[in-house]
């Protein structure tokens, strides 16, 4: 397995975890995601952690192995990128939706986050899928 | 979504005849990983052109004694 598959692997998994942990902290902070009075930073700490915990996974497969990324690499990136931005822009129209409808902030927040999430782990099993079957 | 390649190879039977060359060696001769000779080695990768003229080069040979498309009859 090269080194950017591992990290593959290792971001799909980080993306949903850290979106569990968010929903944890949420509910031992207050009353849940929804709650626009504690909502925040569980938020943000779960996306700090997440954006941590993928940079030290980097680092340690890194140290691990081989670091050398080839163009088959940064091809099957492209695909993945490619299919993980429908979510990024159902996010970004979900956002603007409940902005003309002045819905609440926290709705907002919680559209916004769920779609990078959602983007991050669709993005991660096409690359995945590329990986294994072919490309 | 995700279709393997219909560009067929020689490279596993070159790589014995150039002294049973490994995928690792290969790999390093051409700058890629050796995941990536592994996946074009089962039809899993079509190579850009650059890299498939690399692949030649390494074996002293044409483009198309290493590579061929299977379809290419259909074509005709």
């Amino acid at each position: 397995m090269s080194y950017e598959e591992k990290n593959t692997w290792a971001f799909g998994a980080i993306a949903p975890v850290g979106y569990v942990v968010y929903l944890v902290l949420a509910y031992l902070a207050g009353s849940g995601p929804l709650d626009a009075e504690t909502y925040v930073w569980p938020m943000v700490w779960a996306i700090v952690g997440a954006i941590t915990a993928g940079i030290l996974a980097g680092i340690v497969i890194g140290m691990a192995g081989a670091r050398r990324v080839d163009r088959r690499d940064k091809e099957i990136g492209w695909l993945g990128s490619r299919v993980g931005n429908s979510f990024i822009a159902t996010g970004g129209v979900a956002a603007l939706i409940l902005c003309f409808v002045e819905a609440p902030h926290v709705y907002i927040a919680n559209a916004l986050y769920l779609c990078f999430v959602l983007a991050a782990m669709l993005q991660a099993a096409t690359k995945l899928a590329a990986y294994q079957r072919g490309f | 979504m995700v279709r393997p390649t219909r560009v067929a190879n020689r490279i596993r039977l070159l790589r014995f005849s150039a002294g049973e060359m490994t995928q690792a060696e290969l790999a390093d001769r051409i700058g890629v990983t050796r995941q990536t000779i592994i996946a074009i080695e089962q039809g899993k990768y079509s190579p850009s052109l650059e890299m498939a003229f690399q692949i030649a080069h390494v074996f002293g040979v044409g483009l198309g004694d290493v590579f061929s498309y299977a379809q290419e009859e259909n074509h005709r």
